[in-house]
């Protein structure tokens, strides 16, 4: 099923799963993006759960890229 | 390619992958040739990884940018098992043209095989007086 659902009007929930994801480059870009994105801290073994605030399709996309770039090149 | 492989959605192409097969590395690095053509989804499943593409340009044909993701995962797929295979003789290569620029090295080197070899007999020895100890 598709990691990303949308949440409202302007918001989405990203799933992202623990064995591709790693925490370090998740953590730190969420740091970087509070702003608009946060942890949700669900309690799931399997997945991260964050939510992605006042935010378009293409935002979340690019954001979700970076942190793919993140987690290949960290 | 089996079709099943491949689920074409409006504005995205979903592409299931044999974890057993394609290993996370692989994806990764064939993802990364994509990311300024596609934004890049991942997900797994028991030993499937499941690979989202939303192409970046909206006029873009979904099966053929997920046709050259799985020419991309072969790719490197190939290159990794190439990489392992040969990984004693990349190895000496390295090594023999490093040590061609700086000669010192080759010292260094055989100096730190001595005093490994000697450390090595010296816990040898060791061991085998305390195993005698313990016989009488």
């Amino acid at each position: 099923m598709l990691p990303l659902q949308k949440k409202g009007k302007n918001s989405y929930i990203i799933k992202l799963h623990k064995d591709l994801y790693k925490q370090e480059p998740l953590e730190r870009l969420l740091k970087d993006d509070k702003g608009w994105a946060r942890n949700l801290k669900a309690k799931d073994k399997i997945y991260h759960h964050c939510e992605l605030k006042n935010a378009e399709l293409k935002d979340v996309l690019e954001w979700a890229n970076y942190l793919f770039y993140l987690n290949k090149t960290s | 390619m089996p079709e099943k492989h491949i689920k074409l959605a409006s504005d995205h192409a979903e592409i299931v992958l044999n974890g057993k097969i394609y290993a996370k590395e692989t994806v990764f690095a064939a993802g990364y040739v994509f990311l300024d053509k596609a934004y890049i989804l991942l997900d797994q499943s028991a030993d499937k990884i499941f690979v989202y593409l939303y192409p970046q340009n909206e006029k873009a044909d979904l099966k053929k940018l997920a046709m050259e993701f799985y020419n991309e995962l072969l790719n490197y797929a190939h290159y990794f098992t190439r990489v392992k295979a040969n990984a004693d003789a990349i190895k000496s290569l390295m090594q023999r043209a490093l040590f061609s620029t700086s000669p010192s090295l080759v010292q260094e080197a055989e100096e730190k095989e001595i005093e490994d070899l000697i450390k090595e007999l010296e816990e040898e020895e060791k061991n085998a007086s305390t195993a005698k100890k313990g016989k009488k």
